[in-house]
């Protein structure tokens, strides 16, 4: 009886500690550029929609633009305050996978530098966080299902810059709504973050290795 | 025997957070443009906020090369004034704490305790929202910025909850003081000479 008790307790104690954590979802209401819509699923990046002339290889230089967060996310000032952070958390977060991934010649923080490039073509990464809410840790510990979830959405752009033309767009989300005593939403919001951001420089290395949006 | 093995647990969980954290986050580095035109001087005035924003800019301009503190008999090319408004620090420390003490107090449970210290990662980030400008000699500005800057740090280790806040609140401050002065030094780079 003892054993078996120490064995749920194991056990419990790893369902807690592993069912924690965002999980990728369907993005909503994501928004097409011109003719380029997030159609195509792709096992990195969510849901991406390229230009059909679109040559990944031919750009060496990449200029990071701050992240924006929609107006309709922003209620109170806290919201304020979250946005602002999370922008921040995310810029940082693509910046460092970009320069450690080797995809790009120059990978340029636009924060600090506008200066255009030389001769190599760049693009320009630009996008918005479309959907942010650090939900209710009551919600999600004293209902669940889903009650609560924090949530987080992003939509991206890269425009060529010299043309001003959208070449590629992604859309991804995530959502976090279980945890030890219904988690804390900001680590839900930096965790699904951090894997959008990563999940999105993984494309990049995939298209720009010559690879095709999809499953891997 | 039971009933000491409990509250020891409990003790060691708590003596074991040790009292400073090394964050595996670099620091900003300096930004010295190429083509930069040495030296080009810079006064400090009045820096608000919490003094470690100062304390950075201070730093940032004693590292040689690009921009550097003009001393009192010097002309310098602008005067600095800026402000942090907004540091904070959130990070998930606490509930590994909470969850290691939770564990320790119970002999049976005190496995999974042990477990969790060696396996369960926190994560903090912190956020650090501040401006900067520069005036000419003439007291006109000549260049400012707002900026909110963010670092973050994932360790298995189990530092106090002061040593986080320490750390990742230094961190958040020489990289926004680090960014804006290297915006500042792009911009006057880019000016004409």
């Amino acid at each position: 009886m003892r054993r078996l008790s120490v064995f749920t307790v194991f056990i419990l104690g790893i369902v807690l500690l592993a069912g924690c954590g965002a999980h990728r979802m369907t993005p909503v209401d994501a928004r097409p550029v011109g003719d380029v819509r997030a159609e195509m699923e792709d096992a990195d990046g969510g849901q991406v929609g390229l230009a059909p002339d679109f040559k990944p290889a031919a750009y060496r230089v990449i200029v990071l633009q701050p992240f924006e967060v929609s107006a309709s996310e922003i209620k109170d000032p806290e919201d304020a305050r979250l946005a602002k952070d999370m922008a921040a958390y995310l810029h940082a977060q693509l910046l460092r996978r970009l320069q450690a991934a080797g995809i790009f010649a120059k990978v340029i923080d636009a924060t600090v530098s506008a200066v255009p490039t030389s001769d190599e073509r760049a693009v320009r990464l630009q996008g918005q966080i479309s959907r942010l809410t650090e939900g209710s840790q009551a919600l999600r510990y004293f209902v669940g299902f889903g009650a609560g979830a924090a949530k987080a959405q992003i939509e991206t752009r890269l425009v060529d810059a010299q043309s001003q033309r959208v070449v590629m767009i992604t859309a991804d989300r995530r959502a976090a709504g279980m945890g030890i005593f219904g988690g804390d939403g900001r680590q839900f919001v930096t965790e699904s973050m951090d894997q959008m951001a990563g999940g999105y420089v993984k494309l990049l290395k995939h298209l720009w290795a010559g690879g095709q949006p999809g499953p891997r | 025997m039971r009933r000491t093995i409990g509250p020891l647990l409990v003790a060691l969980a708590v003596s074991a957070c040790a009292s400073s954290v090394t964050l595996t986050a670099a620091p900003v580095d300096k930004l010295r443009p190429a083509g930069w035109r040495e030296p080009v001087r810079v006064a400090l005035g009045p820096i608000g906020g919490e003094p470690c924003f100062a304390g950075s800019l201070k730093d940032y301009l004693a590292l040689p090369g690009g921009l550097q503190l003009a001393d009192e008999r010097e002309a310098a090319y602008a005067s600095l004034t800026g402000r942090v408004d907004r540091i904070e620090v959130h990070s998930n420390r606490g509930d590994k704490e909470v969850s290691l003490l939770y564990f320790s107090a119970f002999v049976i449970t005190a496995p999974i305790a042990a477990a969790m210290y060696g396996a369960k990662d926190w994560h903090a980030d912190a956020a650090a929202e501040g401006s900067l400008s520069a005036a000419d000699a003439g007291g006109r500005v000549i260049w400012e910025k707002t900026l909110t800057v963010s670092v973050s740090e994932t360790q298995r280790t189990m530092p106090t909850a002061d040593a986080l806040n320490t750390a990742m609140r230094a961190a958040a401050c020489q990289k926004l003081a680090a960014t804006l002065l290297n915006a500042f030094a792009e911009h006057v780079n880019a000016q004409p000479r």
